[in-house]
């Protein structure tokens, strides 16, 4: 071969490193400018929760489940287990920032609402927990999305956003499907 | 005691022909390909990254915060 034509060849393969790191760079820069600007993160909280007395003491009682209006602070608290949600439906108000927070006592499960960015594994030992805003009202599925077992199909709940002058919480500040 | 070579050995091997490819026409293959090779590698990654920014600006940026 040529030495003008290796050179040739090494000068293709050196633009193209070039061209490829600018397209990485890009894409990182667009993942800093959604986490800072637009405030769109991983789920990175680091809790640990006792699953074998999961339903028996703590937060994740069945009375505490659901969504709760506790000041200007509303937290929905949902067990994931196989192969159902609980509860099974959660209301929540369009416009304003919401805290999901998951645990699970058997298996790794996730979580996604359908439309929105919200998603997270449910690790068993660990509290999962996604602040966000959802801006469309309506029902919005949102399905276990890691296999857990023959029932996974089956595995899915409702999110009820409705409109902020609708979310009207009962006097122990909490809010079900089934007062709607 | 050396071993004898086959009878047949010889005739095994393909006698050794010249390809016909001269060094010119080598020199043209090895200009022209890279440039194909690139052209097509240009047009995958950038509808690739295409599909990625459309997809950014669209879906997941007006889906709004999480965190």
């Amino acid at each position: 071969m040529r030495a003008d034509t290796e050179q040739d060849i090494l000068k293709t393969e050196l633009w193209w490193t070039a061209l490829v790191t600018a397209v990485v760079t890009a894409i990182m820069l667009a993942i800093i400018y959604a986490g800072l600007v637009h405030h769109i993160n991983p789920p990175s909280n680091i809790e640990t929760v006792d699953p074998k007395t999961l339903h028996l003491t703590g937060e994740f009682t069945e009375g505490n489940l659901g969504t709760r209006v506790d000041g200007s602070q509303i937290t929905s608290r949902i067990v994931a287990t196989q192969f159902a949600f609980q509860p099974q439906c959660i209301v929540m108000p369009a416009n304003r920032t919401v805290t999901l927070r998951f645990a699970t006592p058997d298996v790794i499960h996730g979580i996604l609402v359908t439309g929105t960015n919200v998603n997270t594994m449910i690790i068993p030992g660990y509290v999962s927990q996604v602040h966000t805003v959802f801006t469309k009202t309506g029902d919005l599925l949102m399905p276990c999305h890691e296999f857990c077992g023959l029932g996974h199909s089956q595995m899915w709940a409702t999110v009820r956003v409705v409109p902020e002058d609708e979310f009207k919480p009962g006097p122990d500040g909490r809010v079900t499907c089934d007062a709607r | 005691m050396a071993l004898a070579p086959h009878p047949n050995y010889s005739a095994q091997v393909p006698p050794r022909v010249d390809d016909a490819v001269d060094d010119v026409a080598l020199e043209r293959v090895m200009r022209e390909v890279p440039s194909g090779a690139l052209a097509l590698s240009l047009l995958t990654v950038g509808l690739l990254l295409l599909a990625w920014f459309l997809m950014y600006a669209f879906v997941f940026l007006p889906r709004g915060m999480v965190g």
